[in-house]
């Protein structure tokens, strides 16, 4: 999903580490497919307008969306901001049918999306479990009408067709396809001794998947006793990072409680209420079990999504109580400490410190390196913000990017990259400014540096490399940048990476 | 119980002493330190940065050296907060040698909250790096100080271009001077390797203020130690 305030025919699409994760339609025919790297992304459709993902703006998208599934159904799973989930036995009787059902919420939430301004592709699908019924929903947002049922029984046969890769298993599917099973068909045509003999738990969850069975294993059910956690918050939280931080006691508090019978929490219930009476229920599903900083995501979505969402639905009181009740547990297993490498207590402990920073500074505030590739040392790693999503999905952060790019600057990089525009002079011996011609050539051999407060005065040039033209993005008019870059040496032990763009010198990076 | 005879002397096992040393269950102080690389392991008295510790990082090439210096402990496991320094190049962190996963920026933008900040960061985040530009009152840094010294965290103080800090009271203190740059010519290769003037003072063990020629970076990515021609100090070079 798309949370951006696009239109239907714009090209846009969101991309995270380095592969695009949501596109509109417009960039769907263009050829942008999710899955892609953002270069092959932008050589199908140059003029591809690119997103950052930012999970707190789809919840807060998303939270009007699934306030109006609620008039449907009160069952409503939340898995992530862009997917819900409810059963149909209830509603499909009331409304007249699966189909008649499905095209009601179609409609609704399309209806909906047309007004609000947001842009989205729905997609409704019916099926015998929620991963069958997540693909029908995929291929439903191509149909005219945007509902995609699978009868009864029928989810194996409509699951058969699809790639081992839809079972959302990166290194499974690999390894899969080796064995020569592309299908999900062929891989749920095993046994499932054999499949838990070669693949494991995990193995015998995603074959389960594959044969259209809910995902949902056997062992998970109703916690034996109460666990509900409940946070009274004095004086009432009005703004939503003070309220997640009183999430974040209680999310540890219910994960130990939980942790020490042995459990996890699959499907988690969590009730908000404000000063003045009103009170927001919401469900998350995770397909895993829940840690105690997914928990705080989930109840930050839905707090933003509450307390910034749509004025017809805010809250007119601050938040008083908070209260997470899981619904569904099961036998904790897999998730251990790490012993070498892996999550560990450190890891854990140093999460919480930069939360507890990003509450105090801002959620911008606090950033970590993403490795993007590119030709100049701004563009190789950027700083993403930090965000606690999940904290073991590892999304691909610090994966070398091995794509060449010609006439990068080479290796050692810069230390520093001055945050404003450093202006300089750059001299020939005659004091005269040196420039780049069109074909990329020097107009004098550069012997000083000016900078340019005047009181410093000139600095002369011991070493100087270059120049090193670079043309990027030439396709696109607002982003396309013409510039020289020139390594220079300087006599005070200095060494700068200098930059000449249309006629003006500045420093790029300094090697310090 | 009948030992192979491979197993049965192990002193052909240089691997299992090493191993012996580093599951021995008691730490005293002076061991409570964070690895540091190879070459720097002789620049620091101590051997690598003793937890609890402040370290002062002045001169041009400052920013290079309080990389390598966290670099191999970032490795290991430790986790690294830059505080400040909103100009540092991330990809120079990665190139350093710092693990991606375990590396945090925080611009704490102007805001007077600096002190907050590393407060909050002490015992949590074992390496905080610190822009030497956030103004602290002299009993926030001792506040701070002491505060390391309980919870066992490290704090890097860098002043790019500048002389090191005196407003925290480091254990150690690194000068860069003499900065020379090679491999770039007139109008041809590129920088390759710089060989800097590294002067170590401070406390203790490290207040005979030792002076060290030092390669930062090296050009082959090797690590290289030699004797230097004025007598006491090594060059030492860095991989990168």
């Amino acid at each position: 999903m798309i949370a951006t305030a696009a239109s239907a025919d714009e090209v846009v699409a969101v991309i995270a580490a380095n592969r695009v994760t949501a596109t509109s339609p417009a960039a769907r025919a263009e050829g942008v497919e999710i899955g892609l790297r953002r270069r092959e992304a932008q050589r199908r459709c140059p003029g591809l307008q690119i997103v950052d993902p930012d999970p707190d703006r789809d919840a807060r998208v998303f939270a009007a969306i699934a306030a109006l599934v609620d008039q449907f159904t009160p069952r409503v799973e939340m898995s992530s901001p862009g997917s819900l989930a409810f059963p149909t036995l209830g509603p499909s009787r009331y409304f007249g049918g699966d189909e008649a059902l499905a095209r009601l919420v179609a409609a609704d939430i399309d209806g909906a999306l047309g007004s609000s301004g947001w842009f989205g592709a729905v997609g409704v699908g019916i099926a015998d479990g929620v991963f069958a019924a997540t693909h029908a929903a995929e291929l439903a947002t191509a149909e005219p009408d945007h509902v995609r049922v699978i009868a009864p029984g029928e989810s194996a046969l409509f699951l058969s067709r699809f790639p081992v890769s839809a079972l959302g298993r990166p290194e499974l599917a690999d390894l899969l396809q080796r064995l020569g099973l592309r299908h999900l068909g062929e891989f749920a045509a095993l046994k499932v001794d054999d499949v838990v003999a070669r693949f494991g738990v995990d193995g015998r969850l995603a074959h389960r998947l594959a044969r259209g069975l809910d995902e949902r294993p056997p062992e998970v059910g109703p916690p034996p006793r109460s666990f509900d956690v409940i946070a009274k918050l004095d004086p009432p939280a009005e703004r939503v990072d003070i309220a997640a931080f009183a999430a974040r006691t209680a999310a540890d508090q219910l994960h130990e409680q939980l942790g020490g019978e042995g459990l996890a929490c699959t499907r988690l219930l969590v009730v908000i209420e404000t000063d003045s009476g009103e009170r927001l229920e919401r469900v998350w599903r995770h397909e895993g079990a829940l840690s105690s900083t997914a928990i705080v995501d989930r109840v930050r979505w839905q707090l933003d999504g509450w307390l910034n969402g749509p004025s017809a639905q805010r809250p007119t009181g601050g938040v008083t109580r908070l209260v997470l009740v899981p619904d569904e547990v099961m036998p904790a297993r897999g998730r251990q400490q790490g012993f070498w490498g892996g999550e560990s207590e450190a890891d854990e402990r140093a999460g919480r410190a930069l939360a507890r920073v990003q509450g105090m500074l801002g959620v911008a505030a606090v950033t970590i390196p993403e490795r993007r590739g590119g030709r100049g040392p701004a563009d190789v790693v950027v700083r993403v913000p930090f965000v606690g999503v999940d904290g073991d999905d590892g999304q691909g952060r610090g994966v070398a990017l091995d794509a060449p790019w010609p006439g990068r600057v080479p290796s050692p990089l810069p230390t520093l990259l001055p945050t404003e525009l450093l202006p300089i002079q750059v001299l020939d011996v005659r004091g005269a400014l040196v420039w780049v011609s069109g074909r990329g050539t020097l107009s004098a051999e550069p012997s000083m540096v000016r900078f340019d407060d005047a009181a410093r005065g000139g600095v002369s040039i011991l070493g100087w490399a270059g120049p090193w033209p670079c043309d990027e993005r030439w396709w696109d008019q607002l982003t396309h940048r013409r510039r020289a870059r020139l390594q220079l040496a300087l006599t005070d032990g200095r060494a700068l990476l200098v930059q000449i763009e249309q006629g003006r010198w500045s420093v790029e990076a300094i090697y310090d | 119980m009948v030992l192979p005879a491979a197993l049965s002397s192990s002193r052909d096992l240089p691997g299992l002493h090493e191993l012996a040393e580093q599951i021995r269950p008691v730490v005293l102080a002076r061991q409570a330190v964070l690895p540091v690389c190879g070459p720097l392991e002789q620049v620091i008295p101590d051997g690598g940065l003793v937890r609890g510790s402040t370290i002062a990082v002045g001169g041009v090439g400052a920013t290079s050296l309080a990389l390598q210096l966290v670099a191999a402990a970032s490795k290991n496991g430790s986790w690294v907060a830059v505080v400040g320094l909103s100009d540092l190049a991330p990809v120079a962190v990665l190139e350093a040698g710092l693990d991606a996963e375990r590396v945090a920026f925080i611009d704490w933008g102007g805001s007077g909250r600096g002190v907050d900040v590393v407060a909050a960061l002490v015992g949590a985040i074992d390496i905080i790096v610190l822009d030497s530009r956030l103004s602290l009152r002299d009993s926030d840094t001792r506040r701070l100080g002491s505060r390391l010294r309980e919870r066992g965290s490290i704090l890097v103080v860098v002043s790019p271009g500048n002389e090191p800090t005196s407003q925290w009271s480091s254990d150690l203190v690194f000068t860069v001077r003499d900065s020379q740059w090679e491999g770039l010519g007139c109008g041809h290769g590129h920088l390759r390797s710089r060989r800097a003037r590294v002067g170590v003072g401070g406390r203790g063990r490290a207040s005979r203020n030792m002076q060290h020629e030092l390669l930062l970076p090296a050009a082959d990515g090797q690590v290289a130690v030699a004797e230097c021609e004025d007598g006491g100090g090594t060059v030492v070079a860095f991989g990168r």
